[in-house]
């Protein structure tokens, strides 16, 4: 039982606990001594929380401390982007990009660029695919643009909104093949699915995760990937290069990125504990069984990458002549 | 009979004390955040999701969905106690649970939800384990053009919505289209957004709807004297009546029907569902005038409607790996951490976990109910709570809920903002319940009508080409034409009365 006056010295006791606690990590500046947030830019569900979820247990077996996954949804992530940029760079806010962190500074007029922080590591690679209804009348990619290119306009091909990501590749696939679609804009990939599953669209392009489940399932087949090599998933499916055409359908990428002016010691103990996680079992069985490529590429390497996705995109926006209207 | 045996297996699956223990877990932390209003089950299950990951598959399912369904129980105790929507789905609660709590009739109020949703949610299961195959195979018909007439169909329920005047009505719909339109349309188009980032995406609902109907409720009261008249009116029993029953029953049975059927169709289901239930009770209803005065069938029939609609959610998911939801995103995204890969194989590759989670979910309403009857009479008390502690309380379960639903302050200050306006149009005799609703079909209205004429290079015989389309878009026209009769008929009298006064 613990009667008033005890009560008292109870809580003046919690006070000066907490203080002794809090100042002795200061003492220490040891990294991490608080939770890293891991900023994620979509809602809760997609796939770039479950990378980090994925990464997550081993991330933290190795830097020695706590992770928070933070959803920061809103203006295609231009919102948590620009957080992260604006972040204070002490290593403790990290963030994911993928490829339309690029494009959205074609897109959209919110100041996001990618040269505004420093990417640590790229962690997995998702190529994109074109997709049909599985009794769909064209059995290869050559008859689907063959068809395409004398019938402007009749293929319809849905998209996850105007000025994403596939719009974009699906423009690309315009621009070196001269066919001409009818674009459908629907709000997320859920819903572009759903539309090729009833026939309501002709085709979609999205990353081969979210359509492998159909392809297996029998409702989708897959005409075509966007990857330098054919996905051991789908090991029948041509490559666009195979075809004949330049890679333009840019798939999707999760490169991790911190606030510009990290502490070196704070980003290279960020990058290996990040590596060591990309590096587990668990991790690269999960992306080999959904026809993820686990890839790594490096801080020193990361800019050059950046570049020249920029270059495809800049080309892809020049020639449809796509911008933000405001 | 395969199909029992399969039962059989999910029935084995979900009780075992292991899963029992964690299905009643799940149905608590669903009923708690429900019971607290913005923070919704999609935030709680992304945050408890590390929890199960050295849980077994079929185990942390069977958690988390219990979270979702218990957080459909706990949505409407807010809106009956206080007048704030735990859940967008509840909305429509508030209009006439409130005002049986402002009678002292929260009891009953709380005790019909809470048996309507375990009837609604039983039956729910039962359609989605005997039909979830081909009805998902049906729901894939519904296309742009499709969603379009549904969209249309909802509009032209609107008129139900108000109990006051019916030109104030479509006056605060026409306004709640506008706010639904604040974002960026799919063309890419930036309207309405002032450069502010976390509009892009449009309004959140959310803080619109604790801004209207919550803050509101405590601005309002703030202006009277506290005369505690709610609170002194003696609490009249604390379950439902016989004469509550023989009103209840008709609408529990349409909700859940209803809620099914829309819960399937892609879209804010779960809100759409309990709205055109209540429409639909008061089109049915002998005194439709109750309505909005504590008619327990406007607590009846949309209470079912939003929890069979839940199990309608399941079936996207569960058959083709397609959330319509934000909730079933979450979900879809526990599936695929914990090695599950939701598609149309599902039900083949992993029965253990379909017939598990479908097993767990019967249990799982069965263990609501039990928890949710004796919790009446504590929430009821939560009216005794003095009003100078009661509502600085509320508006900091408000302003947490807004908050933390997307880590944005923006969302803080629209909730502010709505309930200021909220706070006006009660002052002015505008109510809510329209501008809600227009404004969570706005969205879907526009965007299925723009990829409709896309589709067809601008030709609007789309809608009337393809049969399903064409049947809904006449009975919306056959509805509104039958009000705009009834209204005729009804100045005709009042008109002949005066002629006849001035006689």
């Amino acid at each position: 039982m613990i009667v008033k006056g005890e009560k008292i010295w109870v809580s003046l006791l919690v006070v000066i606990f907490t203080f002794i606690s809090i100042n002795s990590t200061w003492g220490q500046e040891k990294f991490p001594s608080r939770p890293i947030q891991f900023i994620i830019p979509w809602a809760a569900g997609g796939g770039g929380t479950i990378n980090a979820q994925m990464l997550q247990p081993q991330f933290e077996k190795s830097i020695g401390g706590s992770v928070q996954i933070v959803n920061k949804p809103g203006g295609g992530g231009t919102i948590a982007w620009n957080y992260i940029a604006n972040s204070p760079p002490d290593g403790y806010t990290v963030g994911i990009t993928n490829q339309s962190f690029i494009l959205t500074q074609y897109t959209t007029r919110t100041g996001v660029n990618y040269k505004r922080v420093d990417p640590l590591l790229m962690v997995v690679d998702i190529p994109a695919a074109l997709a049909v209804k599985h009794d769909a009348p064209w059995r290869s990619f050559k008859e689907y643009i063959n068809y395409a290119k004398a019938n402007p306009g009749k293929v319809q091909m849905g998209n996850s909104g105007m000025g994403a990501n596939y719009h974009i590749s699906a423009l690309g696939l315009e621009m070196v093949t001269g066919a001409k679609f009818t674009h459908v804009p629907f709000k997320g990939s859920g819903p572009n699915i759903t539309a090729l599953l009833g026939g309501h669209v002709d085709s979609i392009i999205c990353e081969i995760t979210t359509l492998l489940p159909f392809v297996e399932g029998k409702k989708f087949r897959l005409l075509l990937i966007g990857s330098a090599e054919r996905n051991p998933v789908v090991p029948d499916v041509p490559t666009i290069k195979e075809e004949g055409y330049e890679q333009v359908l840019v798939g999707a990428w999760y490169v991790w990125v911190v606030p510009k002016g990290v502490p070196r010691d704070r980003f290279k103990a960020l990058h290996d504990a990040f590596k060591s996680a990309m590096e587990t079992k668990e991790y690269k069985n999960y992306y080999q069984k959904v026809g993820g490529i686990v890839r790594y590429i490096g801080p020193a390497d990361l800019p050059a990458f950046y570049a020249q996705e920029d270059k495809i995109l800049k080309r892809i926006i020049d020639f449809s002549g796509f911008k933000p209207i405001e | 009979m395969n199909i029992f045996e399969n039962i059989l297996m999910g029935f084995n699956i979900a009780l075992t004390p292991f899963n029992l223990a964690l299905c009643l877990i799940g149905c608590l932390i669903g009923t708690l955040i429900g019971v607290l209003p913005g923070i919704g089950p999609a935030a709680t299950i992304a945050l408890l999701l590390p929890v199960t990951f050295n849980l077994p598959p079929a185990t942390a399912i069977i958690m988390l969905s219990g979270i979702f369904y218990g957080a459909m129980y706990g949505g409407s105790t807010t809106a009956v106690l206080v007048n704030i929507p735990g859940e967008a789905a509840s909305a429509i609660t508030c209009l006439d649970g409130y005002q049986m709590a402002k009678k002292g009739r929260a009891g009953p109020a709380l005790g019909i939800a809470a048996f309507g949703s375990f009837i609604a949610g039983t039956f729910g299961v039962f359609f989605l384990m005997l039909i979830a195959p081909p009805i998902a195979e049906m729901a894939l018909k519904f296309g742009p053009p499709e969603i379009f007439a549904v969209m249309v169909l909802g509009l032209t329920i609107l008129s139900y919505l108000s109990s006051g005047s019916m030109i104030k009505a479509l006056i605060i719909a026409i306004v709640g289209l506008f706010v639904g339109m604040i974002g960026i349309d799919i063309s890419g188009i930036y309207r309405f957004t002032f450069g502010i980032p976390d509009f892009y995406d449009g309004i959140g609902l959310v803080p619109v709807l604790m801004g209207l109907f919550g803050v509101a409720e405590v601005l309002l009261n703030m202006e009277q004297t506290i005369s505690r008249q709610i609170f002194e009116t003696k609490i009249k029993g604390l379950l439902p009546n016989l004469d509550d029953w023989k009103k209840s029953a008709l609408p529990i049975l349409r909700g859940t029907f209803l809620g099914f059927l829309l819960g399937v169709i892609p879209g804010p289901s779960n809100t759409i569902s309990s709205f055109v239930s209540y429409a639909l009770e008061k089109r049915l209803s002998k005194r439709p005038e109750e309505f909005g005065k504590g008619a327990i069938e406007g607590v009846a029939g949309p209470e079912s409607a939003n929890n069979s609609a839940c199990a309608g959610n399941f079936i996207p998911v569960l058959t083709l790996g397609i959330p319509t939801s934000a909730v079933m995103a979450v979900i879809v995204g526990a599936f695929i951490i914990h090695g599950v890969i939701p598609g149309p194989l599902l039900i083949k590759n992993n029965p253990d976990i379909f017939w598990g989670t479908i097993a767990s979910m019967y249990i799982g309403n069965f263990m609501l109910l039990i928890l949710n009857l004796p919790l009446i009479g504590i929430w009821v008390r939560v009216l005794k709570v003095p009003y100078g502690i009661l509502f600085p309380l509320i508006l900091l379960f408000c302003f947490v809920g807004a908050y933390a639903n997307n880590n944005s302050l923006v969302e803080l200050n629209v909730m502010i903002f709505f309930g200021l306006v909220g706070y006006l149009m009660k002052k002015t005799g505008f109510e809510p319940a329209p501008l809600v609703m227009a404004y969570i079909l706005c969205p879907f209205l526009e965007e299925s009508f723009r990829q409709s004429l896309i589709k067809s290079h601008g030709d609007f015989s789309i809608f009337f080409k393809r049969p399903i389309s064409a049947t809904i878009l006449s009975i919306a026209m056959a509805i509104i034409l039958l009000n705009l009769f009834t209204f005729m008929k009804k100045k005709k009298k009042i008109l002949w009365q005066k002629i006849g006064e001035e006689k």
